[in-house]
C-alpha cells in the first residue's frame, strides 16, 4: 500500500463557533481543495497535493496554521487515517506527526474508548470489547478478522479495519467518479436561505428514498450551489455511519450561512444545486421500522439539537444516560449528544431505562426522595454540632454528636432537622475506584425560607451534593 | 400518519415548486400546532380549570416557576408533556437531578441540555425551532431587549417557555410560585426515617391569569 496515498491532516479548531469554522475552511481551501469538514472543531486535509508542492508535511503543516481566525488555536494530527489523524490531532501540542506506515503502530497502544468519539462505536460495543479483554486497538487489531465478524457482526469486520489504521473511506485526492447525481436548476434565482434549505431538501429527499430502496445510505456527499454570478460554494460531507435527511440538511444550512456570511460571498442569488454522491454505505440496521418511523417532533428535534450544537459547539449539547451506581445523583451522566443514536425509538430508550446498556445492580436507594438540583461541583461545607465542631460519624454510620449548624460560604445556617446518615459503599472489590461515604438530608433555615439539603461525608470532610429546589 | 398530515403534505409538496412554496409550507404547520395545548398533570389541570385558563400549557406563552422550590414546580408542570411525545430542553445553569425527574415522571429520552451561558439568546432560538418545550434560566448578563427578543422568537415559533427564578425582562403569562412546604416522613416506625415527599404550597397569577388560585403539590411520591 502507498501510505503516502491516504496521508490526511486533521485541523482540530478548538473552542471555534461556526464562523471561525468557516473561515477556517476559506483559508484552508487556498491550500488544498477536497477538504472535508468533519464536525464542528475538525477540519480533514488530504495530505498528497499539498506535501508535494510545499515540500514537506511540516511546511503543510506552517501554511495551516497560518489559517488560524483570530482568537482560536489550531491543533494539528497527521497521519495514515482519519482515525489516528483525529487521535492525533487531540494529542497534538500543536502539532503530532505519526511517521508513514507507523499508524497500526501507533494506535496499538491507544485505548479503545477512542473508538466512541471518533469512530462513532456504540458504548455498548466498547463495553462488551473491554469485558473480553480487548482493551487497546492493537489488542483488536491483533484478533481475528473473523472472529471479530462472528461476535459483533459487520461492525466487527470496521472495528477490525480501523484499529489496522487503515481507512473505511479514504480522503479525497481527487475527483472521483460520481455514484448518484441530482440537480435542480431555478428560473427565479433563490434569495432566502430557507429557499436554498426547501430546494435542496427537494433534491436530496428522492435521492434518499431511492438509495434505501437499495438498502443504502450515501456517505460521502459533494454539495455544489453556484449563483447566477457563477459565484460557486463547494464542500464535501462525510459521515462512516451514512447521512439521514436531516443531519446532512443541516450541514447545507450551514455552509449556505456561512457564505452569506464571506466579505467575498453571496452576490446574487442561487440558480444550480447540485447534489453528488460520491460513497454509500449498507444500512444495516438503520432500517425503518415497520410501522413508521419517528414522530415530527422527533425529527425537528433533531434538526434544532444539530442547530443549537453549531451555536454552542457540540459538546455543549447533551442527553442522560443511564450509568447506574449507588449515588443518587450521579445515576445518570450527561453524553453529548451527537455520540448517541437519536434516531431510533429503541435506541433512545434504551439509553435511558436503567439495567438496559449497563448491568442494574443493586443501587443502594434507600427509598429517600430524591432532590431536585445537583451542586456541580460539589461545595464543601461545615456540619457543626452545638459546640461549633465538625459532626463525626462512627464506623457503625452513627453520629457522635447531633448537627446544629451548616457553615457555607462563610455564612451559618442553623439545621431545623435531619435525618441519616446513611452509608453507601461503592465498588468495594476495586481498590481504585471504591468509594465510602455517609449521607444525610438536613432541613436548614437562612432567616427568611426553609431549604432542604443532601450532604454527604467522604474522608472527613462534608460536601453538599444537592438541593430539595 | 392521519388525513390531515397527508392532505397538509401534499399540499406542501404542490407549492414548493411554487417560488413562495417555503413560506406556504412554514405556515401550514404552525398554524396546525397553533391551536393545540400541551398536556399537564391532574393538579394542574384542576387548578388550570379553577383559574380559567386553558387545560395545558399554550404554545407560544412564557410560564414562570418561582418561590422556594421552582425546579420541582417546573419538573412537575412538564412532566405529562414529555410522557406524551413532546421534547424538552433544558438551558438553565442549574444542574437538574435526572433521576428525580425521572422519579416524577419524566421520559428522559426526550430531553436535551444545553450548556449556553455565552451564546444564551442564539442557542435558545435554535433550540425552540425543535423542541416544544424550553426551560430556562436567564443568565444575568443577558440585556432585557435581548431576553424579551428571544422569548418572543420562542413564542412564534410556537414553544412554551418555563422560566426558572425571576424574570424581570418580561412579565410571564402564568406564574406558579411556591410559598410555603411541608415535608412527609416515610418510615416512621422502623429505625430508617428520611424525608420521602415535600407539599408544596403554590399560588397561581400572572398576567393572562383572570383569577388567581392557590393549590397543593405533592412532589416525590
Amino acid at each position: 500500500m502507498n501510505h503516502h496515498s491516504y496521508r490526511v491532516a486533521i485541523v482540530r479548531a478548538v473552542g471555534s463557533d461556526a464562523r471561525q469554522l468557516n473561515a477556517l475552511a476559506q483559508g484552508i481551501t487556498t491550500i488544498a481543495p477536497l477538504i472535508e469538514i468533519v464536525d464542528d472543531e475538525h477540519v480533514l486535509v488530504p495530505m498528497r497535493g499539498p506535501t508535494r508542492y510545499f515540500g514537506g508535511e511540516k511546511a503543510v503543516a506552517e501554511k495551516l496554521f497560518s489559517c488560524a481566525p483570530q482568537h482560536v488555536a489550531l491543533a494539528i494530527g497527521i497521519a495514515d487515517g482519519r482515525l489516528a489523524g483525529l487521535i492525533a490531532a487531540r494529542m497534538a501540542q500543536p502539532l503530532f506527526i505519526v511517521p508513514a506506515g507507523e499508524t497500526a503502530e501507533f494506535l496499538a497502544g491507544i485505548n479503545v474508548r477512542y473508538l466512541e468519539q471518533f469512530a462513532n462505536v456504540s458504548a455498548h460495543t466498547l463495553s462488551l470489547l473491554s469485558r473480553l479483554g480487548l482493551s487497546t486497538c492493537g489488542k483488536i487489531a491483533a484478533t481475528s478478522k473473523q472472529l471479530l465478524a462472528d461476535r459483533f457482526g459487520p461492525d466487527g469486520n470496521t472495528l477490525h479495519t480501523l484499529c489496522s489504521g487503515a481507512d473505511l473511506h479514504p480522503a479525497l485526492t481527487e475527483k472521483i467518479p460520481t455514484l448518484y447525481y441530482a440537480e435542480s436548476h431555478y428560473e427565479d434565482p433563490l434569495v432566502q436561505v430557507d429557499a436554498v434549505f426547501v430546494a435542496t431538501q427537494e433534491l436530496i429527499a428522492p435521492l434518499m428514498a431511492k438509495l434505501q430502496g437499495q438498502h443504502l445510505a450515501m456517505c460521502r456527499v459533494v454539495v455544489t450551489l453556484t449563483t447566477e454570478h457563477d459565484d460557486t460554494s463547494e464542500r464535501v460531507w462525510y459521515s462512516a455511519a451514512g447521512f439521514y435527511e436531516q443531519g446532512l440538511l443541516e450541514r447545507v444550512r450551514w455552509q449556505v450561512t456561512t457564505w452569506l456570511e464571506e466579505s467575498s460571498g453571496l452576490t446574487a442569488g442561487v440558480h444550480n444545486i447540485a447534489v453528488n454522491v460520491q460513497n454509500t454505505v449498507p444500512i444495516g440496521h438503520e432500517q425503518p421500522r415497520l410501522w413508521g418511523g419517528r414522530s415530527e417532533s422527533d425529527a425537528a428535534a433533531r434538526i434544532a439539537i444539530a442547530r443549537v450544537a453549531g451555536v454552542v459547539g457540540q459538546d455543549h449539547v447533551c442527553v442522560p444516560e443511564w450509568q447506574g451506581g449507588r449515588d443518587i445523583t450521579r445515576e445518570y451522566e450527561l453524553v453529548p449528544a451527537h455520540r448517541v443514536d437519536l434516531a431510533h425509538n429503541e435506541a433512545t430508550i434504551h439509553r435511558v431505562t436503567p439495567g438496559v446498556l449497563r448491568p442494574a445492580a443493586w443501587s443502594g436507594d434507600m427509598g429517600q426522595h430524591a432532590p431536585m438540583q445537583n451542586i456541580v461541583p460539589p461545595e464543601k461545607v461545615e456540619v457543626l454540632n452545638d459546640q461549633y465542631a465538625p459532626v463525626e460519624v462512627t464506623g457503625r454510620h452513627a453520629v457522635r454528636s447531633e448537627p446544629q449548624y451548616i457553615r457555607r460560604n462563610e455564612q451559618l445556617f442553623p439545621v431545623r432537622a435531619w435525618h441519616g446518615p446513611w452509608p453507601v459503599e461503592e465498588r468495594w472489590w476495586d481498590p481504585l475506584r471504591q468509594r465510602r461515604v455517609v449521607r444525610m438530608q438536613c432541613l436548614v433555615h437562612d432567616g427568611q425560607q426553609e431549604h432542604g439539603w443532601l450532604v454527604l461525608l467522604e474522608h472527613r470532610t462534608w460536601w453538599l451534593v444537592a438541593v430539595y429546589s | 400518519m392521519s388525513s390531515l398530515e397527508l392532505a397538509r403534505e401534499q399540499l406542501a409538496q404542490q407549492l414548493s415548486h411554487h417560488k413562495y412554496g417555503h413560506h406556504v409550507v412554514s405556515l401550514g404547520k404552525a398554524s396546525l400546532h397553533a391551536h393545540r395545548t400541551i398536556a399537564v398533570g391532574e393538579s394542574f389541570v384542576e387548578v388550570l380549570q379553577r383559574a380559567q385558563l386553558p387545560l395545558g400549557l399554550v404554545r407560544g406563552r412564557v410560564y414562570q416557576c418561582t418561590g422556594i422550590a421552582p425546579m420541582s414546580l417546573a419538573v412537575a408542570l412538564v412532566q405529562k408533556a414529555t410522557a406524551e411525545g413532546s421534547w424538552v430542553g433544558w438551558c438553565a445553569s442549574e444542574h437538574l437531578n435526572w433521576s428525580a425527574a425521572r422519579n416524577a415522571g419524566w421520559c428522559l429520552e426526550r430531553v436535551v441540555q444545553v450548556s449556553c451561558a455565552e451564546h444564551w439568546c442564539e442557542a435558545v432560538m435554535a433550540l425552540a425551532s425543535g423542541v416544544e418545550v424550553l426551560i430556562v434560566n436567564i443568565p444575568p448578563h443577558v440585556s432585557p431587549s435581548s431576553v424579551r427578543r428571544t422569548l418572543l422568537s420562542a413564542a412564534v415559533q410556537q414553544c412554551v417557555v418555563v422560566a426558572l427564578g425571576p424574570v424581570h425582562a418580561v412579565t410571564a403569562d402564568v406564574v406558579f410560585s411556591a410559598t410555603g412546604r411541608t415535608w412527609l416522613k416515610e418510615n416512621e416506625l422502623q429505625e430508617q426515617v428520611a424525608f420521602a415527599a415535600q407539599e408544596l404550597s403554590v399560588h397561581v397569577g400572572g398576567r393572562r391569569v383572570p383569577s388567581e388560585q392557590c393549590f397543593s403539590l405533592l412532589v416525590g411520591r
